[in-house]
């Protein structure tokens, strides 16, 4: 009994976003539509209807990857909130290699153009790990402020230096139909990054499990002083997991200008950095899970426009059930499963006619 | 495989939907849709968007769908599906739409397309813009007269053509009026933000300006308080401002959406509209005008101002 109670914890969550749902269904109906009508717009424009499982998938690639630059330096106990500025200069970098990198190779031309996003992202993750590494500063506020610096960074190239000559919105010129990553999903927009996202969470999944690396991180996630003590150079598994985070952010970035934009927008990520965040802690920090956790959220992203097309719901709403969502996940996380308490709970009812005198010793 | 599967299902779901209303109504079945980057009740760009498609729809008859606050990355997305779900006509409401309006219309060829404030219109495209000069001049050559600092002042999102053109417009206006005097812009970087708004323009103040004359969509808001506060006059845009701000507003760039997307919308034939790049300005006042005077406005400087309207309709002014 004890055994699925646990369990039922575990999928706190699911439970957690079940319960957004409700209350955003209340919302719903409070603003004069049926809830269940709508929902069952999101459910069918996100995952069924052909096109509309498309614009999920779109959607996945990126934050499937922003969900990873979460997980991996979390490992090492570094708080990446920076995914978001990451995949700005991951983008910023790709695309100046692609549009100013000429006379190569086709393919190696595209393999330079993906290795610059991730070094972009790379190094921008790596200045907050040297900061928290040598001087202890707290990476969660260092890096939710470069996000800014980068989003505004980008900005300005695309509005100056980068901008297409001409264009009526900040956006650079159209990079090379070599570089295009080739769709999956005929008619629709889903590139081959999902792939590549897959792909990924399974090998870091591999790593965290199985490498002396990810051990490595998690030693030091869980207790820096015995990491110390048992060899490992803290400073630098703090740098290196940092690095590694930021490149696969930065890889999402590259995948969106490569897969789906072909150009360096002015405001190109809606917060799919954030995104990653809450996606990393939905599926328990595991990178086996990721996927599924990604599915769901993009779904419900992608779902509440249909739902905003199909029945007419204002987007406030909307914004205001992904935000439910959000906010009940994030409490769910905080509540810790009390073991004792339930065993006690569960002695109780078994054994009622137990005397007073015995409840000492349980 | 499996894509084929659904597509045959789709073609086949469509074709049952298809069949019934083509009897029932024929040609009246026009429907078109608007989506929109900000919210609809913003008073500014996006308000006056959804208010000018509602128009259209009721003056012309035809079916109208929206969408808000539809972010950069899901403009295909949203275009698509109207395109899909068999809108005759979408519209992308700002220019920032141009390149995701470019790339869905050439995998929907039988979709009309309609970018406000566009630069191209080929194939199945269409642009609505309006001659953001001419109405800005206007309002600059109230601003040299009345300036008393000689400073005017113009506050812009982001330096895109159509706040390039209202501010070369306005400083041409300023200077015709006023040679000796200048104008400062400043951008904000951002269309909604009113603290940003109210910010730049009293920055802009404090250099001097007492004439301003701001241009983005929710942020507009922050800079009339601004000017509120500081006693400073200035310009509405999109509608007759002096109604909400009486104190601040001496005279409105009103760029009627109703009035230009109902005479847009008009030239649709056979569910689809003729690729053309639609402009209106001052001798389309159904579309673009001026809104009432501030009374702070002498006689004077608006017969001069009226004079110099009538001379950019008879093209003899082109600034």
């Amino acid at each position: 009994m004890i055994k699925v109670i646990e369990f039922a914890f575990r999928l706190r969550t699911i439970w957690a976003v079940f319960l957004a749902l409700f209350v955003g269904g209340i919302m719903i109906a409070a603003a004069g539509h049926n809830p269940f009508t709508a929902y069952g717009a999101l459910f069918h424009g996100a995952f069924i209807d052909y096109y509309g499982l498309g614009a999920t998938l779109v959607k996945m690639s990126p934050i499937l990857l922003a969900g990873l630059a979460v997980i991996i330096p979390l490992r090492a106990g570094l708080f990446n909130i920076g995914g978001e500025g990451q995949i700005y200069m991951g983008a910023l970098c790709s695309t100046g290699v692609a549009l100013y990198v000429t006379g190569l190779p086709d393919l190696a031309h595209f393999a330079l153009v993906i290795v610059a996003g991730c070094i972009g992202g790379g190094l921008w993750a790596l200045i907050p790990a040297i900061l928290k590494a040598y001087r202890g500063i707290n990476e969660v506020i260092v890096t939710i402020l470069m996000n800014y610096v980068a989003i505004n960074l980008v900005s300005y190239f695309v509005s100056g230096p980068m901008m297409q000559e001409g264009a009526p919105y900040p956006y650079s010129p159209e990079i090379d139909d070599h570089l295009f990553l080739s769709w999956i999903m005929p008619g629709t927009d889903v590139h081959t990054g999902i792939i590549m996202g897959l792909l990924l969470s399974f090998t870091f999944w591999f790593i965290l499990k199985y490498s002396s690396v990810g051990i490595g991180w998690s030693t030091v996630g869980h207790n820096p002083v015995a990491a110390k003590y048992a060899g490992i150079n803290v400073k630098r598994q703090i740098l290196i997991s940092m690095f590694v985070g930021g490149a696969v952010a930065g890889l999402a970035g590259t995948i969106e200008v490569i897969g789906l934009k072909y150009r360096l927008f002015h405001l190109f990520s809606p917060g799919y950095g954030y995104d990653g965040i809450v996606v990393a802690f939905l599926a328990g920090l595991n990178p086996i899970f990721l996927p599924f956790a990604t599915l769901f959220l993009s779904g419900l992203k992608a779902g509440a426009n249909v739902m905003q097309r199909a029945i007419g719901l204002e987007s406030t709403i909307i914004e205001a059930i992904q935000g439910l969502v959000i906010i009940f996940t994030a409490a769910s996380l905080a509540l810790k499963f009390n073991k004792p308490f339930w065993e006690r709970f569960l002695n109780r009812k078994e054994a009622p006619s137990t005397v007073k005198g015995d409840s000492k010793n349980v | 495989m499996k894509h084929q599967f659904f597509k045959g299902l789709r073609i086949a779901a469509g074709m049952a939907a298809l069949a019934v209303p083509q009897i029932a109504i024929a040609q009246d079945d026009v429907k078109f849709a608007i989506v929109m980057p900000g919210v609809i009740t913003d008073n500014s760009f996006n308000q006056a968007g959804y208010e000018g498609a509602l128009a259209a729809s009721e003056a012309l008859g035809l079916e109208m769908a929206y969408s808000e606050k539809v972010a950069q990355p899901d403009q295909p997305e949203a275009l698509a599906d109207y395109a899909r779900r068999g809108y005759n006509v979408v519209i992308g409401h700002g220019s920032e739409f141009s390149d995701s309006v470019q790339r869905v219309a050439k995998r929907n060829p039988d979709t009309s397309f309609l970018i406000v404030n566009g630069s191209e219109a080929t194939g199945n495209i269409s642009t609505v813009g309006y001659n953001y000069r001419h109405l800005a001049y206007g309002l600059g050559l109230i601003a040299g007269e009345m300036s008393k600092t000689g400073t005017g002042g113009f506050v812009g999102a982001q330096q895109i053509p159509f706040s390039t053109n209202l501010l070369e417009g306005y400083t041409a206006g300023f200077l015709a009026a006023n040679p000796d005097g200048k104008v400062l812009s400043a951008w904000t970087s951002d269309w909604d933000d009113v603290a940003k708004g109210k910010e730049a323009t009293l920055n802009l103040i404090s250099q001097g300006a007492d004439m301003i004359f701001p241009t983005m969509d929710n942020a507009t808001i922050g800079s009339l308080q601004a000017m509120q506060e500081q006693g400073v006059q200035g310009f509405g845009i999109y509608y007759d401002a002096i109604e909400d701000w009486p104190d601040t507003i001496l005279q409105s760039a009103i760029f009627d959406l109703s009035g230009a997307m109902t005479a847009v919308l008009s030239n649709i034939e056979d569910g689809k509209l003729p690729s053309k790049a639609y402009e209106f300005g001052f001798e389309t006042p159904e579309a673009a005008r001026f809104g009432t005077f501030h009374g702070d406005v002498s006689a004077d400087v608006q017969d001069a101002v009226n004079a110099a309207i009538a001379g950019m309709v008879a093209g003899e002014i082109n600034p």
